[in-house]
């Protein structure tokens, strides 16, 4: 510990420091074996929708140039496992984490269900995911179109009016920003992005996709430069904060983001490729800031 | 908190058969902790290829621990030329291995017949081999003499690894499908029908499970032939791994479960199914809980 002072504000959620976990790159009970998640300014859980989902068949990962594909589809135990005495909230928030609950749905219907299961529960932030791409229907179907996006925003609000609403942006569209204004205007209390971006890869060898679903979601060190434009122009025309993230993994990477104009950054692909990379990052950080006050 | 990704030293880097390769590090913390089934991740030292490359422990020397490896793309080939004296990165060991339950092969202390002589079946096929000599070793230690092994291998043309093998179990039959390569002329399965009955007769092997590793569809028929035998079996399944310790879910998987338990699993037959992570809850899975891939 270093002892400065690395605490942000988001929305009114005191984090100790800007450097969360990314959605489906984190999981309380195989994570703690190597940090405690108390350590990081926010824990994003893994998004959870009404009804249990099996996600997509697998393979469901393939390597990339730098960067990885996925394809999961959401599988989740649903959100009463997750709200459950014995589940992932109850444990991260016994462990002093502060939690943003990444939720998802297919219809306006479910994405509002989940959002007031989540207003009444003890997490800290809601995270409201628009933009996957490995699911039929809902995700993306929200997330490409600012009036959708605008329009399901408004009605998960009326669900959670007070929790701070945080919406998960796609970068799997023509222009960002009319997709962020249109979701600031419905009352996000701030913004996520970048979720991945759609991709593909094939097998030689076999002539056809190596994904068994076909398309998955590209993130990684790839990404890091397209996120970081995208929140650049975003973070020019909003007044909500925004939530990084995108191929984070040393600290130079979360520092484009600051100066691009993010109030926080998320870690995932990461924290898949090392346990530790969060509060890796994290110290990198520190350091690098001390060092710079100093002069070095 | 478990082991971290960390840096190891290459102490020996060998040709072991064709195409296939033995990398052995030092790393006193993984040798001290691994156990038979579970695996490393393995971190290719080149930026872009970010994943780690899981490979099953096959052998564990003092401090030195060993894997075994096929060159398959660009990762492995880029492990197999890597000096003596250079280092990589590895996390682990990780995974759920083929004693790691109670009362299993080699946990004496909570095995009520821990004196009784027991015959156990490994079933390798490929590169699922290495993995059973660690395996195999461990069952010795534990029960010294009153363990007899006997392995049935298949190979893809001539058998490798047998001699190693035959240190520590009490007999090998190898199968292959080019004629007269081996002792038998065929599949492991085939191996099995010729070979294995004539153990079966001993009481005490349908209490040891059966050590299962290879292709998933060699493995299927070999399971099959463990449950029609009256035989349990542990099995070493394969998946593509993203993360290899369990937050990703790149690698679940259906299972069938008696007590039901995460996912809306209910077949026609009634039968409760659950998801698990390949990664976490196996590799090793029992036999019977196993939905086999049709092939
Ligand atoms: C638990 C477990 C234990 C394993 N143990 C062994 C072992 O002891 N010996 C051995 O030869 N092989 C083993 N494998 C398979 C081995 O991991 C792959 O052959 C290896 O990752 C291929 O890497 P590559 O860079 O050469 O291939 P590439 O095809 O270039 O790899 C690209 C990506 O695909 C993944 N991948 C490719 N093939 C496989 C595969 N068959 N299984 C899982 N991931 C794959 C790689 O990890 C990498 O992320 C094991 C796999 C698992 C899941
Ligand atoms: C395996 C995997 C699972 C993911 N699951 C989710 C999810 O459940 N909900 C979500 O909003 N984003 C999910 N994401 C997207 C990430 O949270 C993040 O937006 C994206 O990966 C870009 O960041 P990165 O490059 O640091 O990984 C997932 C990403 C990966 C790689
Ligand atoms: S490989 Fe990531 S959960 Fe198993």
């Amino acid at each position: 510990m270093t002892g400065i002072d690395l605490s942000v504000n988001i929305c009114g959620v005191e984090w100790k420091n800007p450097i969360a976990t990314a959605s489906g790159t984190y999981s309380y009970f195989e994570s703690s074996r190597y940090y405690k998640p108390d350590r990081l300014g926010c824990i994003t859980t893994k998004g959870v929708s009404i009804n249990p989902w099996n996600g997509n068949p697998g393979p469901r990962i393939a390597e990339t140039y730098g960067g990885m594909l996925n394809s999961i589809g959401l599988e989740n135990p649903g959100i009463d496992a997750y709200l459950s005495p014995s589940g992932e909230l109850r444990m991260l928030k016994k462990a002093g984490a502060t939690v943003m609950a990444n939720i998802a749905g297919h219809t306006v219907r479910e994405y509002c269900e989940a959002a007031e299961k989540i207003a009444s529960s003890e997490a800290d932030m809601i995270e409201l995911n628009i933009s996957c791409p490995n699911v039929e229907c809902g995700g993306l179907v929200f997330g490409r179109d600012p009036k959708a996006a605008g329009d399901l925003t408004k009605e998960v609000k009326r669900h959670c009016p007070g929790k701070p609403l945080v919406v998960k942006l796609s970068p799997n569209v023509t222009d960002i920003t009319t997709v962020a204004l249109s979701v600031q205007e419905a009352g996000a209390d701030a913004v996520s992005m970048i979720n991945t971006l759609l991709g593909m890869r094939i097998d030689t060898m076999a002539g056809k996709p190596v994904l068994a679903k076909g398309s998955g979601g590209l993130s990684g060190p790839a990404i890091h430069p397209v996120a970081v434009y995208m929140v650049y122009e975003c973070a020019k025309i909003l007044d909500i904060p925004i939530i990084a993230m995108g191929g984070v993994s040393k600290a130079d990477d979360a520092l484009e983001f600051f100066y691009a104009g993010a109030k926080a950054v998320a870690v995932g692909t990461a924290a898949i490729v090392d346990p530790e990379a969060p509060v890796k990052i994290l110290a990198e950080l520190e350091k690098k800031i001390i060092d710079r006050r100093e002069g070095k | 908190m478990s082991g971290m990704r960390e840096k190891y030293r290459i102490v020996e880097n060998d040709w072991v058969a064709h195409g296939i390769f033995e990398t052995v590090v030092s790393a006193p913390q993984i040798a001290e902790k691994a156990r038979p089934g579970q695996f490393l991740n393995v971190y290719i030292p080149d930026g872009p290829m970010l994943l780690p490359r899981p490979f099953s422990v096959s052998d564990v020397r003092g401090s030195n621990i060993s894997i075994i490896y096929k060159v398959k793309g660009g990762g492995t080939a880029l492990l197999s030329e890597l000096a003596e004296g250079c280092e990589v990165e590895a996390l682990g060991p990780l995974g759920t291995g083929f004693f790691d339950y109670p009362g299993s092969l080699t946990d004496l202390g909570r095995d009520h017949f821990a004196d009784r002589k027991v015959t156990v079946f490994l079933i390798g096929g490929g590169l699922g081999i290495p993995p059973l000599l660690y395996a195999a070793r461990a069952i010795k230690a534990a029960r010294h003499g009153r363990a007899q092994i006997v392995a049935f291998l298949g190979y893809p043309g001539d058998p490798w690894y047998t001699k190693q093998l035959l240190n520590h179990v009490d007999k090998v039959f190898s199968a292959s499908d080019m004629p007269g390569r081996a002792d038998i002329s065929g599949t492991v399965i085939d191996a099995m029908d010729a070979k294995a009955r004539g153990y079966l007769g001993d009481r005490e092997t349908a209490n040891a499970p059966a050590l299962i590793c290879g292709p998933e569809a060699m493995m299927s028929a070999a399971a099959q032939w463990c449950a029609g035998h009256g035989l349990k079996s542990r099995v070493s399944l394969e998946a593509r791994l993203g993360c290899g310790y369990g937050v990703c879910r790149g690698c679940s998987r259906v299972f069938k479960s008696p007590e039901g338990g995460e996912g809306p699993y209910m077949d026609y037959s009634g039968t409760k199914r659950t998801v698990k992570k390949v990664c976490v809850h196996g590799p090793v899975f029992w036999g019977d809980e196993i939905i086999w891939k049709k092939p």
